[in-house]
């Protein structure tokens, strides 16, 4: 059965802003990702953390929300979205777009966050 | 021989894409396509799908109907809507290349679409768009 949701867990750390995301990621869900990041970036929080580990599936209303937020962090000093732990399917739609080298991506969340000064 | 057609009725509604993901798994399920090039079908007709909702509905109501069969080893998909028309030419082109400032996010669906399958026609009849898609040799 696939995930028909998607999960979205925020924490503030002391480096940066930690998302956890669980499910798909569609037409659909992709608003609430959206508006999660766009909480945390009204706040003035740009280091950002994204942990995909656990989203199985992500169409280009996914990317658009990376490209849209990712372009806003990077505005302000320091701002940056960094992923960790992108499942294979997540990474072969950023190669497909590709945005794989305009993204950092890290192996573990850990190493992620502590990237951020 | 064609393997019998499979047909979905739903609603103009992005709630519907997961409901769509099923159906077609279940079919590549049945027609044992391997999970990859699943993957790959699903999401080439969630993108079209979405650019259905979105732009031939506007965002308003509408019906659509998904009919996808297996032929001589290829994966067909067939989508109908009674929208407005939708022309591929008129659609912006992603970038994919160069600096994320240079980046523009509109006409990815249209780009995953043709990326991800081998064949992707769209036709107006003038009642609204029928966008036909194939997938070449992924059924055993």
């Amino acid at each position: 059965m696939t995930a028909t949701n998607l999960e979205v867990k925020h924490q503030e750390l002391k480096k940066c802003d930690l998302f956890i995301l669980n499910g798909r990621i569609d037409g659909n869900t992709a608003p609430a990702f959206e508006l999660a990041i766009r909480k945390a970036q009204d706040k003035g929080h740009y280091k950002l953390v994204l942990n995909m580990a656990g989203v199985n599936y992500m169409s280009s209303a996914g990317l658009r929300v990376l490209i849209s937020s990712s372009k806003e962090a990077k505005k302000h000093r320091g701002g940056d979205i960094r992923l960790a732990e992108v499942s294979q399917r997540v990474a072969d739609v950023l190669d497909l777009a590709g945005l794989t080298v305009l993204f950092q991506i890290y192996k573990t969340e850990n190493e992620a966050i502590e990237s951020f000064a | 021989m064609p393997s019998p057609v499979r047909e979905l009725h739903f609603t103009a509604d992005l709630a519907n894409l997961a409901i769509v993901a099923e159906f077609v798994a279940s079919g590549c399920e049945r027609w044992r396509i391997d999970e990859d090039n699943c993957y790959d079908i699903q999401l080439a007709i969630d993108e079209a799908v979405t650019n259905i909702i979105e732009h031939a509905y506007g965002g308003g109501e509408g019906e659509i109907v998904l009919r996808c069969w297996v032929a001589e080893h290829h994966f067909y998909v067939k989508l109908q809507d009674w929208g407005k028309a939708f022309d591929p030419a008129k659609a912006s082109l992603p970038t994919t290349t160069g600096p994320l400032a240079e980046r523009k996010s509109g006409g990815l669906g249209i780009y995953f679409m043709r990326k991800l399958m081998d064949e992707v026609h769209f036709e107006f009849t003038g009642a609204g768009n029928i966008l036909q898609m194939v997938k070449y040799n992924v059924a055993p």
